[in-house]
């Protein structure tokens, strides 16, 4: 995530002032990085209105707690990530809303290395490997992952809409994640 | 108690930041995160790995109102900042509103502001103390360069071993809007950046730094844009001297 491995990692910067209490970096960090943060939310729990509750709380976190990120333990939009995605799924799961199968194929069509976001995401290293070493995973199992990335779904939810068993779809989890790490980590 | 079993604690780890585990299970998990610094390890392993899926994404821009509602919130953070978005707790107030209610309040509202400052402030004080403790420390005074930043004096002190620094700068210029100071470790004829900052009013600042070489020939401090290429493209303005 990021850009290429030798430039700086603005946000990294960015949050460094911010664990200084500088207001400003922090209106930079907000305009760079809240329009991808917010798309994550938004592919993740489909409701605007919920999605802009979220992004606010996670940004004042974000504020509160940018002492507690790390350089060297990765790229700052991945950090950022981890806190959307984190209160995303935790209101998914509170709230309990049904995950809708309906647009599913559609929303799907853009899980395509050839299409245009990707191609731009794609000149990362990181996103680059990953891509490579989902395409190492069997078709079905591929998606099954993607579609609990993106979409939030359950092994319940995804076995209905996969239309497998439920220990089917577990499985190929459970064996997709040391292969994918195997891979990453080559 | 999570399993001690590897396979177990990595297919778990990976699970959770898939966002799989669901119900008591997630609950559980984060239990065991708050406990298990291995585990949290192994979660960040996994963010590194799955999160650049995030990066494919079409940004969506937000509305101005989410900017606008942060800004109040960080302008006057309370201990629990939620409930000042609370529609109940405004209601309520109106009807026993109160000289005393509001003080009260008030109070609540420095009371958080202080406890997040003197956070912040231990934490730096913390490191601080573990930096110039370490048998390793050295010390170097920085000055001014150039007639802009000709009053500007501070110094850095750092540790080899844990390549960690701090520095401490007073009476440097203000920068325009979109520029920061970046400090940079002089390697020959490298310079490596070790940390962006501002200063106040008064020109002054003092932060930890990352010092990544073991022998630096010296530190520079340059104005630049944020995300700069990482060679240096101001003018350096103040420069280790002795």
């Amino acid at each position: 995530m990021g850009g290429p491995m030798e430039s700086i990692d603005a946000l990294g910067e960015l949050l460094q002032c911010c664990a200084a209490g500088d207001k400003e970096a922090f209106a930079e960090l907000y305009e760079r990085a809240a329009p991808r943060l917010f798309a994550v939310i938004l592919r993740l729990i489909k409701r605007r209105d919920q999605g802009e509750e979220i992004l606010q709380e996670a940004f004042v976190k974000i504020w509160q707690h940018a002492g507690d990120y790390q350089p060297e333990r990765g790229v700052a939009l991945t950090w950022m990530t981890g806190i959307v995605r984190n209160r995303s799924l935790d209101w998914l799961r509170r709230s309990n809303p049904e995950i809708s199968l309906e647009g599913v194929a559609e929303r799907e069509t853009w899980i395509d290395p050839a299409s245009e976001p990707m191609e731009e995401a794609l000149e990362s290293h990181d996103a680059r490997a990953l891509w490579n070493c989902l395409g190492e995973l069997p078709a079905q199992t591929r998606r099954a992952i993607l579609l609990c990335y993106y979409e939030g779904h359950t092994h319940e939810t995804l076995s209905r809409l996969m239309e497998v068993p439920l220990g089917t779809v577990k499985s190929w989890i459970r064996r997709a994640l040391p292969q994918l790490r195997g891979c990453l980590e080559r | 108690m999570i399993s001690r079993d590897p396979k177990i604690r990595e297919t778990l780890a990976g699970e959770y930041v898939l966002g799989t585990l669901h119900g008591p299970a997630r609950r559980r998990f984060e239990r065991w995160l708050e406990q298990d610094t291995h585990l949290r390890a192994l979660v960040q392993s996994w963010e590194q790995h799955l999160h650049p899926l995030a990066a494919g994404l079409e940004p969506v821009k937000p509305p101005a109102r989410i900017w606008h509602a942060i800004r109040k919130r960080i302008e006057r953070p309370a201990a629990r900042p939620r409930l000042w978005d609370s529609l109940y707790l405004w209601r309520t107030l109106g009807l026993v509103t109160s000289v005393a209610t509001a003080a009260a309040l008030s109070l609540l509202v420095m009371v958080g502001v202080e406890l997040i400052r003197y956070q912040r402030e231990l934490a730096e004080e913390r490191e601080l103390t573990a930096l110039v403790s370490h048998t390793d420390t050295r010390v170097a005074a920085l000055a001014g360069v150039g007639p802009t930043a000709v009053r500007a004096a501070g110094w850095i002190v750092w540790s080899p071993e844990k390549k960690r620094g701090f520095i401490v700068v007073h009476f440097l210029p203000p920068l325009p809007a979109g520029q920061y100071y970046r400090l940079w470790v002089v390697a020959g004829e490298k310079r490596m950046p070790a940390g962006v900052f501002t200063v106040d009013h008064v020109g002054h600042n003092a932060l930890t730094v990352t010092v990544e070489a073991e022998e630096p020939d010296g530190f520079e401090i340059t104005p630049e844009p944020i995300g700069a290429d990482p060679t240096p493209s101001g003018p350096v303005l103040m420069r280790n001297v002795g």
